[in-house]
């Protein structure tokens, strides 16, 4: 959709239009669930949490003033979205930050559980599989919105609330740490 | 050729590369790099690494379209008390002939609320808050869970 209609989009909910708003919702609602998806491990309540952004969108789209693309201005209420839902887990399961980011292997497990034998074809997927499962939480997070959900540096950035220097360090070093994870693997499947 | 990566160490223009992988660089800074790949095999086999990867990367799962969740989100909406409007002034009242006359206005009704209290001195701060109800309360009324979300805060 060309921008100006999603402006017109915006402005249209702003006045309160909730067509115009589904719209939108229509539009960002892929992406925002895969964002979601990526930063709760891929977890049963990651629509729950998507459905959540795009009401708190909704109560406070008088206030996106179109600094930032409404993209990147969503991206930015789920990752905040999201780090309260990893709060509250922390607190239900009287576990640590730590721990649940360390858990992060289970999104690896969800993706495996989810994939589609279609996919599969020509690459080796499970390799792929295998060597995120060598790689830390942040790396394989940060991976996964690139790689898999699309997004670009500036809305990593603003998705991971650091600076664009940190996206790209983070990036290259978790990229590295899957090529070598990669080759290990690889290199024990060729023997 | 702005950043003149031609004269960069190898470790630069390797780093690089990964913008390159991203199309994060501008067309220019792109066809430097473009060039070094050509003459160097150490970066083109990372390069082609990366790039088996990646079509990898592509077999994984990516979320689909779900009107399902659309259309579920959509009656969420529906069903909300309704949304206040952004407050905006008339656009008579914006014209820029009528602010001297607001000014003029405001200043007026600040002097005459001093002059009721009896106080000699006017300070700036008396007439900003003259009227006002009490600060703090008036100052943080307008925090809200909607803002909360905007800063970043827990909005519980
Ligand atoms: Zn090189």
């Amino acid at each position: 959709m060309p921008k100006i209609d999603e402006q017109k989009l915006i402005e249209s909910a702003q006045s309160g239009n909730h067509d115009a708003y589904t719209q939108l919702v229509q539009l960002h609602h892929v992406r925002v669930r895969g964002f979601c998806r990526s930063l709760l491990s891929h977890t049963a309540d990651a629509d729950d949490a998507a459905q959540e952004v795009f009401i708190k969108a909704y109560r406070g789209i008088n206030r996106f003033r179109g600094e930032a693309s409404f993209s990147s201005w969503l991206y930015r209420i789920a990752a905040n979205h999201c780090k309260d839902v990893l709060r509250k887990r922390m607190r239900q399961k009287t576990d640590s930050w730590d721990a649940l980011v360390e858990k992060g292997g289970d999104q690896v497990e969800a993706l495996a559980a989810t994939e589609d034998p279609q996919h599969k074809s020509g690459v080796d997927a499970e390799l792929m599989l295998q060597a995120l499962k060598t790689v830390s939480a942040d790396y394989r997070q940060i991976l996964l919105l690139r790689e898999v959900e699309g997004l670009r540096y500036d809305e990593l950035q603003l998705a991971l609330g650091c600076s664009l220097d940190a996206v790209k360090g983070r990036l290259k070093r978790a990229r590295q740490a899957l090529s070598m994870g990669w080759r290990h693997l690889s290199d024990k499947e060729s023997v | 050729m702005g950043k003149g990566w031609e004269n960069m160490d190898h470790q630069t223009i390797q780093d690089n590369l990964w913008l390159l992988n991203d199309a994060e660089l501008p067309a220019q800074e792109r066809q430097v790099l473009v060039d070094h790949l050509v003459g160097c095999p150490d970066c083109s086999e990372q390069v082609a690494q990366w790039a088996l990867e990646q079509q990898t990367f592509s077999a994984l799962p990516k979320t689909e379209k779900s009107d399902f969740f659309v259309q579920q989100t959509a009656e969420r909406i529906r069903a909300l008390p309704e949304r206040r409007g952004a407050f905006t002034w008339p656009a008579w009242l914006s014209l820029p002939q009528w602010s001297p006359v607001f000014g003029a206005g405001l200043a007026t009704v600040a002097i005459c609320l001093v002059f009721i209290q009896g106080a000699a001195a006017v300070s700036t701060e008396t007439l900003l808050l003259a009227g006002m109800p009490d600060t703090e309360s008036w100052m943080f009324a307008a925090t809200d869970a909607d803002s909360a979300i905007l800063l970043g805060l827990p909005t519980e």
